[in-house]
């Protein structure tokens, strides 16, 4: 049953997705077998995209999709479980507005196991690392689009080290101007250059310290 | 089109949009917000009248120095509104007075809109939205903008400065996509392709003629076919190939019949779809990169197809020193020119990039040159 579920959601069938869910709810499949059901599906189109055979397109859909399976089992993302794999603090950094990007790697994000705490655009240093504390989050996601919000980036940091804990979050920028060259400049532990490339440098966060 | 020069800047244009051989890389500089904080201009006085960001530019392009043109001559944030179906948020107005404008994607388009526009046609959607949706006032201030063309055009000529574009089109999945909000508008893409098709395919005919008709009125010697949203790295390739690529060919078959050259001012990552490019006029088109694509993939698959333009990194030119900007235009210079390449930022340069980083990207094309 779970087969065609996961079957489905990779080739975005929408409404067979959810009928899958329906059905297999009737016939007694516990919610934790659907979501691990959906899961091994975002598992393959993550693999298919770093494959090159999928682009964002899928990624956006497909996390549309799980959003509204987890809705049929009367369950959010944040009650599905989906935390098991760690919380990420995401945010557009102070002087920056554009939330592209940043809306996009939530959603990814999400599907792919992790609980994210959105702060929107234009968000402070110091929010960002209250956000941690408050969350006890391990990975900060640093986003711009704006070249003259590197300084912010950089400030955001820095300010982790000052309040003494920086080597205990993994910070990865991200955006349009980001690479791993600015990555280093800045002092952040990674650059997401794709929501993808996001969801694995969090990934190796959670699982083996820093990206 | 660029007509035979006496001149060696207008004159290398001409040759590397041909392909023939130069005697030196031509250098362009895209970087209207850039051009203002290296002239000592606020943003907020730059974007109050078209002459002033004009003047800004031309100021900019002296201190440079030894750039063969200007991309845009001039820029209007309400271009932006006009383009995406969003606000802007602007200097001296929702920021600070020189604060960089930013696109403010809101999702001010519903899909109640796609009917609106089948029944009353994309130019009356388009001119209501803009004023009651966007902001009042919205449409008169771009129209203002652009009766400023002829006198924008007379102060380049009399500046003695070249310039590429005048004008700016764009495919309606770019309209759409920036109303909706580019989530949204995906998954419209999935869930409701065949009304969304209908709609593009209603808002093609005449979307574009004034702007290139006006372009080529002023003398433009091209104009930009925009692809930002639309790129290959954002979309599965069956949506690219039934909601993009028509559009964009249908598109620089207009420019091309008008006797300009299509710019493909092509930001993000394209390059899946390069060897579609091909399908293109040969020897008529720049393709302009910013860093995302691979442009070394595009010279192997393009360079005796069409003029390549880019692709120097906006972090680069942002936060690098001169030597390293100079030593990544140098190979830049080497491997994709001299033939069919203009050296340029990827996309703008970056508002807060230093006068010696821009300055160390046109003096490496003129140091490959002698």
């Amino acid at each position: 049953m779970t087969e065609t579920l996961t079957t489905a959601l990779i080739e975005m069938r929408e409404d067979d997705v959810l009928a899958a869910v329906r059905a297999a709810t009737e016939a007694g499949t516990s919610p934790a077998g659907i979501i691990a059901g959906l899961q091994a599906g975002m598992k393959t189109i993550g693999d298919k995209y770093e494959a090159g055979e999928y682009f964002l397109s899928e990624l956006i859909m497909s996390a549309e999709i799980f959003k509204r399976a987890l809705a049929e089992l009367g369950l959010d993302q944040s009650a599905a479980g989906t935390g098991t794999r760690g919380t990420v603090i995401l945010g557009t950094v102070h002087t920056d507005i554009h939330d592209i990007g940043k809306n996009i790697v939530a959603s990814v994000l999400s599907a792919n196991g992790f609980k994210v705490v959105d702060l929107g655009v234009d968000v402070p240093a110091q929010r960002f690392l209250d956000a941690a504390r408050e969350n006890d989050a391990r990975v900060i996601g640093l986003s711009c689009l704006l070249t003259t919000a590197f300084p912010a980036m950089r400030e955001t940091i820095a300010t982790f080290a000052a309040a003494g804990l920086r080597d205990q979050v993994s910070i990865i920028i991200g955006g349009g101007p980001v690479n791993a060259d600015l990555a280093l400049q800045l002092g952040a532990d990674g650059a997401g250059i794709s929501a993808q490339e996001a969801v694995i440098l969090a990934a190796k966060a959670v699982e083996g310290g820093v990206a | 089109m660029i007509a035979p020069s006496n001149d060696p800047r207008w004159e290398r244009l001409r040759k590397a949009v041909a392909l023939e051989p130069v005697d030196k890389v031509p250098v362009c500089l895209e970087g209207v917000a850039w051009s203002a904080r290296v002239a000592g201009m606020s943003l907020e006085e730059f974007l109050s009248d078209p002459n002033k960001a004009t003047q800004a530019e031309i100021d900019s392009f002296k201190l440079v120095g030894n750039a063969d043109c200007v991309n845009n001559p001039t820029f209007a944030a309400a271009t932006l509104s006009f383009m995406w179906m969003t606000g802007v948020k602007r200097p001296g107005f929702e920021l600070g007075p020189d604060e960089p404008w930013q696109v403010e994607e809101s999702g001010l388009m519903t899909p109640e809109d796609y009917d609106t526009i089948l029944e009353v046609g994309w130019p009356a959607f388009q001119a209501q939205f803009l004023n009651e949706r966007i902001r009042p006032g919205l449409l008169e201030e771009f129209i203002a903008f652009l009766e400023k063309g002829p006198s924008v055009i007379e102060q380049v000529t009399a500046a003695d400065m070249p310039y590429l574009c005048f004008a700016v089109i764009i495919q309606p999945f770019e309209s759409l996509c920036g109303g909706r909000t580019f989530t949204q508008f995906i998954l419209d893409l999935y869930r409701t392709p065949d009304k969304v098709e209908q709609v593009m395919q209603a808002m093609l005919p005449g979307m574009n003629d004034a702007a290139i008709a006006g372009a080529a009125a002023l003398g433009s010697p091209g104009v930009w076919v925009g692809g930002w949203r639309s790129a290959s790295r954002m979309l599965a390739q069956p949506l690219w190939d039934r909601f993009v690529w028509p559009y964009v060919t249908e598109l620089v078959a207009q420019v091309d019949a008008a006797g300009l050259i299509p710019i493909l001012h092509f930001d993000s990552d394209w390059t899946r779809d390069l060897p579609r490019l091909l399908e293109l006029p040969a020897g008529k088109c720049i393709l302009s990169l910013d860093s995302m694509t691979d442009i070394r993939k595009a010279k192997e698959i393009l360079g005796d197809h069409m003029c390549i333009m880019g692709d120097v990194p906006p972090a680069l030119l942002s936060s690098g020193t001169p030597e390293q900007v100079y030593e990544h235009c140098s190979k830049l210079v080497a491997d994709i020119g001299p033939t069919g390449f203009i050296l340029q930022s990827g996309c703008d340069i970056p508002v807060d990039a230093p006068l010696a980083n821009v300055k160390a990207m046109s003096d490496a094309a003129a140091d490959a040159a002698s």
